[in-house]
Formats: structure tokens, C-alpha cells, sequence
């Protein structure tokens, strides 16, 4: 009978290949054998994401820089202060073995500081996106970026492309990326990068601007190994992308996934058809969507079924085995027209839907095809039609089975019994991301925030909570403590808009089971955030932060509460 | 040659006719039978390191698998989805934890990759999230730490407080 404990170490080190960090050092931690495998594992790879700040304090403490070759820190609002903590508490300059880095949301110095260590490290993958952006980077960042960029090892590049302001762009001569994608790049960024040798094997570009601003000529270029080329979240502009096939015709993967005001010129009289048939040889996967909405054109029936008679022919259902679908959404003049299965995730929903749906699938069922994958819903709670609330009894009607995230508008047309409803139209239990947005002044504004409450208290796996309330501050209708003692011990981050700046110290001390916080506040607040930051200081409350003029974003440990009493915070009472 | 049967002897004496191409996903028998040359139908190849139920394990898996395509070369910074264990391996790992570490054991001297990725990760799925204490509960471990390491331990790094 084997046990675990008669696995060779090699073996162990494999299983904790497929383990978080801080499962590893649980692990670690159940015996002297497995103990000593926490200095001697060597493939650490560390996602400082959404952690929880005493576990970061852990790893940081525990594990030799030099075991470590994965890397990610996100300075969101989640981790808020991460970068600069872990600049100044780890040893940066120890990471030697580091091979993949991503640093989300960062700011330039933290780049920069971060950056300067790494540069001999055998790094294959880079991930970079700034936390907001005003101005170019200054040189000295853009130079160490540059020299990363350079590097023989690097395979993967992700790379926010805002840093670059300029017309030039510092790019190697040379590089063996392959698998490259570009965030917020503009046409003639792009085509500086393609115009240099290069090994391209995946593009991705999102947030792209194909307005040729510039006016740069569209001369071919030949990318020998591209095989999969993406477009995401940009608006689609036909010229450019006709002119991306003409030089891309090794292609065996095509993404599209944007939007635009002339959908005419892009699926118009077969053109694509035609254009992919001629260029795009090898391709055997295409995968769009493509939002459409304008103020001028009025949509008709006639336009949404020369689609779908464009995606009838053999080329698409028989060569690319590609089925399409397109949903005209009456009341916005929008048309979703997208390949199936449906690469968008996130719906408007409302009762009021007037909306209908075309599908080149004969089987199609649209309530299961398109209904069945959203993660992300958005709806206002006074467009649910509450009337209809007595659904049949034990029938399941329920909508939107992985929904992941949910945004809320209430205002003064909403129904007192629209929480009630919601719950019976949707699945709930894999919620974990709500955010309500108070459109209300109404009298029963307090009504409804207790209605909301008790709401959340119905969803089993929600961690995060955002409130906006910026016109009508909910703590002068709903007593605060209340609040807290409503809000689950699943959440660890609240987001919401305070009036009263006291109102923080009340929030951190009775919320001790959140994780991090981020308050808004109007301007002619930020002057008393002071007193806040000096009250942390004062309580020794393990903590760091991020301030702006209109927001405070607090990383709290939950160690700051179970210390020895002389660090406990005495509790506010009633 | 499609259909051609070697012969694997397990630890307590059982052999086991197995075709050529599932066998050959375990690259040690791979390299033996290079070494021998492939002719010699009779030639049996002992494995003293399995016995018979676990190779008879090893050789169903191998059989399901024996149509994979080979793991994408040059992906090695490409992230790879700890959860994407396919339904038929799930069941197919569904036995005592002692089976399982057998196969582990099994896997790694037969070299066949794809079976040590799988049952790597099955054991990882087993460690995620949970407590030191958890942790031995669930593998058996003996804490072995004295009282005093132990305090020792807990003190610099606060671990096991309820999160």
C-alpha cells in the first residue's frame, strides 16, 4: 500500500507544479520530509492576483526569490499597493530565475523599479498593462523596456502600447516572439512592429485603432509564420481589415470581435466570402462578433436576412463549418451578429427585450446557445416585468446558468418586489461579483437598499461588492452597522461612495473579514483622507494603499485584527 | 506494423500481450525495444517495478490513449489549464489513494508522460485549498514537528488561523 510519503521528491515537485503557492507551503507545512521540499522546489509560480494580504506577508516571507520563475502582481483594487510594498519588501534583485512576469495595472516608477533587476533573467513571457494612463514613458523606463523586448528568450509579449506616445516606437531589429499581443495599439504602432524580422506565430490586438490617422501607406508585408490572427474589442473599419488578409494568408485562425456604424461594409454582397476564398487558404477557424449600432441607419428585417443569407452558403457551413447568428435588439437599433458558439459572454437583459434572432444552425435554440454562456449581466431592475412573478410551481425557468457577474440599476419605477422576481428569473449561485448602481431619490430608497441586502444575503458565493451611490449616500437612510452585519463572510472587497469620511473607520473596523475596500469620494473630501491614513498608521493596521483625489483603495490584512490586544482595535459600538 | 504484440511481464510474474504502438507511450519500453530490435516476437519484457493490477491499469489507460495526438511541441510558456483533466481519465482515477500513487509510481518508471501529467494533477486537485491540517488528514501524514518546532513554525509565519 503506498502513501504519499513514499513519493520520490521529483515526484512531489511535479504535483506541485499543478498547486497554488499557497497550497504548496500548506503542504510544506504537515511534516519535517515535506518541509525541507519548500527551500528545495524550484518551479514556484506565483499569482499574487486577488490574494488575500496576510497570504501575501507569507510567501513574500517564505519562499527564496531564486525558487521563483513565474511572476504576477496586479495593483487593482483588490491588491491596491501591492507593487510598491513588494519593490520595497522582497528582493527583487534575487529573482534570477524568473521566466514569465506580469505586472497589471502598474504605474511607470514601479515599471521602472521593477524592470531594472530583471533584465538578465531568462524571461520568455512579459505581461504589462498600466493602471492609468497619462503621458509617455520616460526614457530611461523605455530603454529597460526596450532591452526586455530584446531579450533572445522572449517567446510571449503582452504589451500596453499607451506608454508609447510618440510616432517612433523602440522596438528590437529582431526578436523571437511568437505569440504577440498589442493593447490599445494604433495602426501605424502595428505596422512599425510587423515591418521589423520577425517570428510571429499568434497576433492579437485589442483595444486596436484601425483609423489609418496617420495616413501611413498600406504596403504588404509577409508574416512567414503567423497562424492565428485576432481582433478584440476595437471598432472594425472593412479597408483595414481586407488589407490585414491580404499579407496574412497563412492563417488558420481568424478572430473578430469589435464593432462598428457600417456593418454594410463588411459583410456586403460576399465580399468576405470572396476575399477569405482567395487569401485565406489554410484557414479552418473563423470566430467573430460584431456589435452594430448606429443613429442614422435604421435597421430592418431586410438587412439582418441578407446576413444570414451571406452565412447560408457552402463556403461558410461547409468549408468553415462556421454557423451564425444575429439578433436584432429592437429597442437599442443594434444587431449582434456573431458566429456560434457566441464568443460574448455579457448581456443587457430586460423583460422589455424586444429583440429577435436569426440563425444559420437549423437546430438553434436561443435560449440555450446565447442565454446559456453569459457570465456578465447587466440590468435595470425597473424594466422586469414583476407582474409575472407567479411562475409555475416547481418549474425551473431560470436564466443564465454560469452567471458570474451582476450589474443593477435601481431607480424610482422600480417594483418593491423586484429582488424577489430577480431571484426566481436567474441562477444566483455562481454570482460572485455584484454591482448596484442607485439611480433613486424616491422615498423608498431606503426600502429598496434593505431589499438589496437581504438579496445578497441569498447569493452563496459572492466576494465582491460595488456600490455607486454617488447623489445619494445610502448611510443616511440605512444604518451602518446594519449594513455590516448584513454583508456575507464570503465578500472580501467593497467598493462604495462615502459622504461622510468618518464612515471608513466604521467600514474597516466592523467589516473585518474584507480584504480590501475602495471608497469614493468627492473631491473637497481628499483633504480629511489624511486623518484616515493616519489613523491606519496610528492602529498599526497591516495595510497598504492606493490614493487618488477621488478614491481611496485600502489592502487590509485580517492579521491586523487577531494580534496581541495591545494592536486590537477597540471595536465601535452602538 | 498494425496489430503486432509484445509481451510485458509484471513484478509477480504475469505477462500481458499488449500491441506495439500502445506500449511504445511508455518511452522506457520504447527505448528497450529499440535496443532489442522489434523481430523477436517471443522476447518478453519484465517490469519488476509494476504488478499486475497496476499494470493492467496502465494498459487499459494506455489503450484509451492510444489514438492521442502528440502534446504540442514549443508551447512551453503557453499556460497550461490545471482543471483540464477529460472525463474518462476522471473516472478512470477514481480508485483508493494507494492505487493512485501506484499508478504515479508506475508512470514515472514506465516514462509515459500523459499518465504521470494526469495523476499529477489529480493528487494536486486534492491539495488545493486546504489547511496544513487538512492536508494530513486527507493523505495520512504524520506530523512529525515537536510541540516546540511546531510553535516555532506557527509563531513566524501565523499559518493554520482560521482565514
Amino acid at each position: 500500500m503506498s502513501s504519499i510519503e513514499q513519493l520520490p521528491n521529483e515526484i512531489i515537485y511535479r504535483i506541485f507544479d499543478n498547486v497554488d503557492s499557497y497550497s504548496i507551503i500548506n503542504f510544506c507545512f504537515t511534516s519535517k520530509r515535506f518541509y525541507s521540499c519548500l527551500n528545495n522546489y524550484t518551479s514556484f509560480k506565483i499569482n499574487f492576483e486577488s490574494i488575500l494580504k496576510e497570504t501575501f506577508d507569507l510567501i513574500i516571507n517564505l519562499i527564496n526569490p531564486l525558487n521563483i520563475i513565474s511572476l504576477k502582481l496586479n495593483d487593482d483594487d483588490k491588491t491596491p499597493g501591492i507593487m510598491k510594498y513588494f519593490i520595497k519588501n522582497f528582493q527583487i534583485n534575487k529573482l534570477n530565475r524568473l521566466k514569465s512576469l506580469k505586472l497589471i495595472k502598474i504605474n511607470e516608477n514601479d515599471l521602472e523599479n521593477i524592470l531594472k533587476h530583471l533584465i538578465n533573467d531568462p524571461l520568455n513571457s512579459i505581461e504589462i498593462e498600466y493602471r492609468q494612463y497619462f503621458t509617455m514613458l520616460n526614457q530611461p523606463t523605455i530603454l529597460i523596456l526596450y532591452q526586455i523586448l530584446s531579450k533572445e528568450t522572449l517567446r510571449e509579449v503582452h504589451l500596453d502600447m499607451r506608454s508609447y506616445q510618440n510616432d517612433f516606437i523602440q522596438w528590437p531589429q529582431t526578436s523571437n516572439i511568437k505569440y504577440l499581443t498589442l493593447i490599445h495599439s494604433k495602426l501605424y504602432q502595428f505596422v512599425q512592429i510587423i515591418e521589423k524580422s520577425n517570428k510571429y506565430k499568434s497576433v492579437t490586438l485589442k483595444n486596436f485603432t484601425m483609423k489609418n490617422l496617420n495616413k501611413i501607406p498600406l504596403k504588404s508585408f509577409h508574416l512567414k509564420q503567423l497562424k492565428s490572427f485576432k481582433i478584440e474589442d476595437s471598432e472594425l473599419i472593412m479597408e483595414i481589415i481586407q488589407w490585414f488578409i491580404s499579407f496574412m494568408s497563412d492563417i488558420v485562425y481568424f478572430k473578430l470581435d469589435g464593432f462598428t456604424n457600417i456593418i454594410e461594409n463588411i459583410f456586403k454582397n460576399d465580399q468576405l466570402e470572396n476575399l477569405f476564398e482567395k487569401k485565406l487558404k489554410n484557414l479552418i477557424t473563423f470566430q467573430f462578433f460584431i456589435r452594430f449600432s448606429s443613429n442614422e441607419t435604421l435597421i430592418n428585417n431586410t438587412i439582418i436576412d441578407s446576413f444570414i443569407q451571406q452565412f447560408k452558403k457552402s463556403y461558410w457551413i461547409t468549408n468553415l463549418n462556421c454557423f451564425i447568428n444575429c439578433d436584432f435588439i429592437k429597442n437599442c437599433n443594434e444587431i449582434h451578429l456573431y458566429s456560434l458558439p457566441c464568443l460574448n459572454n455579457s448581456f443587457k437583459y430586460s423583460d422589455k427585450l424586444n429583440m429577435i434572432s436569426l440563425s444559420t444552425l437549423s437546430s438553434m435554440n436561443y435560449l440555450n446557445q446565447r442565454f446559456y454562456y453569459i457570465n456578465q449581466l447587466e440590468l435595470n431592475l425597473s424594466d422586469l416585468d414583476t407582474k409575472s412573478i407567479n411562475l409555475k410551481n416547481g418549474a425551473d425557468s431560470r436564466l443564465f446558468p454560469k452567471l458570474n457577474s451582476l450589474k443593477l440599476t435601481i431607480n424610482d419605477q422600480c417594483s418593491l418586489n423586484c429582488f424577489e422576481y430577480l431571484s426566481k428569473i436567474i441562477h444566483l449561485n455562481n454570482i460572485e461579483k455584484i454591482i448596484l448602481i442607485i439611480c433613486s431619490r424616491g422615498d423608498y430608497l431606503n426600502f429598496m437598499i434593505k431589499e438589496f441586502l437581504n438579496f445578497l444575503t441569498s447569493l452563496s458565493n459572492v466576494n465582491s461588492i460595488e456600490i455607486f451611490n454617488r447623489w445619494h449616500g445610502i448611510f443616511s437612510s440605512i444604518d451602518i452597522e446594519y449594513f455590516c452585519s448584513i454583508i456575507p463572510k464570503t465578500v472580501k472587497h467593497l467598493d462604495i461612495d462615502i459622504f461622510d469620511i468618518d464612515n471608513i473607520k466604521s467600514l474597516i473596523e466592523r467589516l473585518e473579514h474584507l480584504s480590501s475596500f475602495k471608497f469614493k469620494f468627492s473631491f473637497n473630501k481628499s483633504p480629511f483622507i489624511k486623518n484616515i491614513l493616519q489613523w491606519l498608521s496610528n492602529k498599526k493596521i497591516n495595510s497598504t494603499y492606493i490614493l487618488d483625489i477621488h478614491y481611496l483603495s485600502i489592502w487590509i490584512s485580517s492579521k491586523t485584527f487577531h494580534q496581541t490586544n495591545s494592536n486590537k482595535r477597540v471595536k465601535l459600538t452602538s | 506494423m498494425a496489430g503486432h504484440k509484445i509481451k510485458l511481464q509484471s513484478s509477480d510474474g504475469d505477462t500481458f500481450d499488449v500491441e506495439v504502438e500502445i506500449a511504445k507511450q511508455s518511452a522506457t519500453i520504447k527505448t528497450m525495444l529499440e535496443d532489442l530490435g522489434m523481430d523477436e516476437e517471443e522476447d518478453v519484457i519484465p517490469l519488476p517495478n509494476v504488478n499486475s493490477a497496476i499494470l493492467k491499469k496502465v494498459i487499459q489507460w494506455a489503450t484509451h490513449h492510444k489514438d492521442d495526438p502528440p502534446p504540442p511541441e514549443d508551447d512551453e510558456n503557453r499556460e497550461k489549464n490545471t482543471n483540464d483533466i477529460s472525463s474518462w481519465d476522471q473516472d478512470f482515477l477514481k480508485v483508493d489513494q494507494g492505487t493512485l500513487f501506484e499508478l504515479i509510481l508506475a508512470a514515472n518508471y514506465l516514462d509515459i508522460k500523459g499518465l504521470l501529467d494526469v495523476t499529477c494533477k489529480t493528487v494536486a486537485n486534492m491539495i488545493k485549498g486546504k489547511t496544513p491540517e487538512e492536508i494530513r488528514r486527507t493523505f495520512n501524514i504524520k506530523n512529525d514537528f515537536t510541540p516546540q518546532e511546531e510553535e516555532q513554525i506557527k509563531k513566524e509565519n501565523e499559518w493554520c488561523e482560521e482565514k
